[in-house]
């Protein structure tokens, strides 16, 4: 038997003109927990969806047990014994826990005589080798989320699974399920399983892996065991990198006095969601959220303004009032402006025309008495596309046929009809092509320039270290840090977003 | 110079004024019906005749109110199963008071209040307890049908009564009545219109109205762009319910009476009406003008088949297909239009 149960050599991809992964080498031998970490867009998923047949290399070649494999979908991948449990649950949560964990093999339309005795006979086996306890007759969907991993586990093992590759198996996991699902992999382990343990968390790698593995920008930077290495090391490699996009300059100076306060959280809490956060916005900066998907950036700024209902809740001052529990239109009349994350889902009208979504939050900016301009609607429509150079063919054009980057600049249009006092922008250039970016972060800037107070969620760290101020990073739902002016560099942000303090403050 | 500028600009504001006019989603149906309007009055001397064209406009005068109705809830995404039912209840409802002794205006306004009560309860429905449009609307169309069998006990209601009373005479026009000149322009084409021009202006022009199309286009992005969609479906449920119930009135009287079948069928009419005109099952897009005239086509190919003398057994086959064909004929240009813009 070989020493490597995979091994991949040379691994490229790109997606149109974006290049993901850069001639990555990777080995897995039975056994073994090998991680790999990085930042959001690192290439993990990319690098992983290769060695499951979801996505097709541009080169590179992958082995299994010392022999070349051609693996063009996820039915070579199972038979080459490799196994995947996404992050997101994907079982059929009406049907049995059974007919869960056999599903792969009914795809076999000869086996139309189904024995579901014996298949739930089977499936019991399975799961009991696992965690002991389930009955497998009862419907997925009166599992919690761990019972439903468990679950997910048990499927990939049905199909006599060599490697499995878990992506952040523990993200939705609590404390108490953690220590279930690392017993679990004990177990495995033991049965010569090789585990690919795909994780943002780097308390995780010291508690259960064997080696761990480095991607950042599409190179894998290093390969290491992990009792030769130190979390401040994994974060340098997480976070070193040369700055590629050009950035408009930061504010020179910053009055952090009482005067300047714009915004005010005190004591937000949310049940599951965050924690005691507290924070001041201030005049002229741009303040930056940054923290790994999911630590609660977005439900914050939902909170503030009125999109989310919170308990217990906190206070929000502006303007020397509380307004949390102020429905959203209020707020957005009062002169507060949030920019979704997603503008797909939540931010643009698709079929619509580009000068009806201008015009969509402040519908007064085109009115005459009670009646809706048209002539006003499309004069507005033009002022921005002029203003934000959004490249189109005409104001009424609908916004789908519209690129990423000009969307973007139309949503960023309908938070500017009315100028907003403050401005909170989720994911300002998600999916946005690289000269749009660069205009947005102008744009950004050139808002707290003239005072507007602006915040700026993003997951992408460059972008938080190429436009903020001052970044306020959170870790589970809390503010576990704060950087500000000089100290806004990646290894400072990386050192709280990855959670690489508490390993500090445990020693 | 200066001349020749202004000229240019001029030109050019003409050119774009065609180019939208021809562009416009109804102005492809405007053309077909035309086309098809000719077309019979040169076939059957019958078409072009005033007895005939008065029937049909009359017919969709009271059709044309669940046309509308439905187009509003479309453009919320939603659809309205129950705009036949609802109509023929408020009309039960407003010839049982109007029979009793009611003063038949008062009954009217009951009438149609009952149909705005029948929307509010489905529109809570469908916000609050988060059913789907289809299930509401489909249970509500039973519902409202169940409830005029047990008002009337399956027999239809008299109204020539009450109706030829004097004192009625002026109520009597809102279904009967004609303007201008004896025989003239019956009334209910009167009020059928000012209703399409009002409807179709306000959910152009009202800002109020102009969240019906951001919640059917998004719901999510109209929420958070401050926009209550509750509400705005609610209120088109109740908009639905109030012009089922004008229809209802008109009907009444223009019938004398309610037959306890009235109303049925209208939903699919109205459903295929609207998606014919371009209206988006998806919510978000349309107009109510596009909703009459695609009514409009459906009633030219009834009557067609009429003057042709197609036999009725064949007749519901045929209009559907051509509807059908209609539909993919749309799907099909509005599928290039997107790949122009791409």
């Amino acid at each position: 038997m070989a020493e490597n149960i995979l091994e991949l050599r040379g691994l490229s991809k790109s997606f149109g003109a974006n290049q993901v992964l850069f001639d990555v080498n990777f080995s897995l031998k039975p056994g073994e927990v090998h991680a790999i970490i990085g930042e959001n867009g690192a290439g993990k998923s990319t690098m992983m969806n290769i060695t499951y047949g979801l996505v097709k290399p541009n080169s590179g070649e992958i082995y299994i047990d010392g022999k070349k494999v051609d693996i063009k979908d996820p039915n070579d991948a199972e038979k080459n014994g490799i196994c995947f449990v996404h992050q997101e649950i994907a079982l059929c949560q009406e049907m049995t826990i059974a007919q869960n964990i056999l599903m792969t093999r009914v795809k076999n339309m000869k086996d139309i005589n189904l024995n579901y005795k014996k298949i739930n006979e089977e499936a019991q086996k399975l799961i009991d080798d696992i965690v002991p306890g389930f009955d497998v007759s009862q419907p997925v969907e009166s599992l919690n989320i761990a019972g439903q991993q468990v679950v997910e586990i048990a499927k990939a093992l049905s199909m006599d699974c060599k490697i499995l590759i878990l992506d952040e198996p523990t993200s939705s996991l609590s404390d108490k399920e953690t220590v279930a699902l690392y017993r679990i992999m004990d177990n495995l382990k033991e049965k010569g399983i090789g585990i690919v343990y795909i994780s943002h968390r780097l308390a995780e790698i010291f508690e259960k892996c064997d080696r761990v593995s480095v991607l950042r920008d599409g190179y894998m930077i290093n390969t290491y065991d992990v009792a030769n290495v130190n979390a401040a090391q994994l974060v340098n490699d997480m976070a070193g990198r040369e700055m590629n996009n050009i950035y408009p300059p930061k504010a020179e100076s910053v009055d952090y006095s009482d005067e300047t306060v714009m915004l005010e959280v005190k004591n937000l809490s949310a049940k599951r969601r965050f924690k005691d956060v507290n924070f001041k916005l201030h005049r002229g900066e741009i303040l930056g959220f940054s923290g790994l998907v999911g630590a609660g950036r977005t439900e914050i700024m939902e909170a503030i303004v009125g999109l989310r209902e919170v308990k217990p809740g906190g206070e929000v001052i502006f303007e020397g009032e509380n307004i949390l529990g102020t429905a959203a239109k209020k707020i957005f009349k009062k002169g507060i402006a949030y920019l979704p994350e997603s503008r797909k889902e939540t931010g643009l009208f698709l079929e619509m025309g580009i000068h009806q979504n201008t015009s969509s939050l402040h519908l007064e900016t085109i009115q005459n008495g009670a009646l809706l301009s048209n002539a006003k609607e499309i004069a507005q429509a033009n002022k921005f596309i002029t203003a934000l150079r959004t490249k189109c063919s005409s104001p009424v054009q609908p916004v789908n046929s519209l690129s990423g980057g000009n969307q973007q600049k139309v949503l960023f249009s309908k938070m500017l009809t009315v100028k907003p006092k403050i401005l909170i922008a989720d994911e300002p250039t998600r999916g946005v092509d690289v000269g749009a970016k660069s205009e947005i972060h102008a744009l950004l800037r050139a808002l707290a320039t003239e005072g507007t107070g602006v915040i700026v969620v993003s997951s992408e760290l460059n972008e938080i270290l190429g436009i903020c101020d001052r970044v306020l990073v959170m870790y589970e739902g809390k503010i576990v840090g704060e950087v500000k002016g000089e100290d806004v560099v990646a290894n400072n942000v990386m050192h709280y977003a990855s959670g690489a303090f508490l390993l500090e403050e445990n020693k | 110079m200066a001349n020749t500028v202004a000229k240019k600009s001029e030109l050019g504001q003409q050119n774009s004024f065609w180019k939208k006019l021809v562009g416009a989603r109804e102005f492809s149906l405007f053309v077909i019906i035309v086309a098809f309007f000719l077309f019979l009055t040169f076939t059957q001397d019958v078409f072009l005749t005033w007895l005939n064209l008065k029937t049909m406009l009359v017919s969709m005068s009271t059709t044309g109110m669940t046309v509308i109705a439905m187009a509003f809830v479309m453009l919320t995404g939603g659809i309205d199963l129950a705009v036949g039912a609802t109509m023929c209840l408020a009309m039960a409802i407003g010839a049982v008071l109007f029979k009793g002794g009611m003063n038949p205006w008062v009954a009217s306004v009951i009438a149609i209040f009952s149909g705005v009560v029948i929307g509010w309860i489905q529109g809570m429905l469908i916000t609050k307890i988060k059913l789907i449009h289809f299930i509401v609307t489909m249970c509500f169309m039973g519902i409202c049908r169940g409830l005029v069998m047990y008002i009337t006990k399956g027999t239809p209601i008299s109204l020539v009564l009450p109706l030829s009373m004097e004192e009625n005479a002026a109520f009597v026009k809102v279904g009967q009545g004609d303007l201008f000149f004896t025989n003239g322009i019956p009334l209910p084409i009167l009020i059928f219109i000012a209703v399409v021009i009002i409807c179709d202006f306000l959910l152009k022009k009202s800002a109020v109205c102009r969240q019906i199309f951001y919640t059917g286009s998004n719901e999510k992005a109209a929420a958070y762009s401050g926009i209550k969609t509750d509400r705005v479906k609610i209120a088109v449920m109740m908009i639905s319910g109030f012009l089922c119930g004008i229809g209802g009135v008109i009907y009444m009287v223009r019938f004398s009476g309610v037959p306890v079948s009235a109303g049925e069928g209208f939903e699919m009419t109205a459903i295929a009406s609207c998606v014919i005109g371009g209206v988006s099952m998806n919510g978000g897009r349309g107009t109510v003008l596009g909703a009459v005239l695609g009514l409009t086509f459906m009633t030219l190919i009834t009557n067609a088949m009429n003057l042709f003398l197609v036999s009725p057994t064949v007749q519901e086959l045929i209009r559907y297909l051509i509807v059908l064909a209609a539909v993919i004929l749309d799907n099909a240009q509005a599928n290039a239009r997107a790949k122009k813009l791409a």
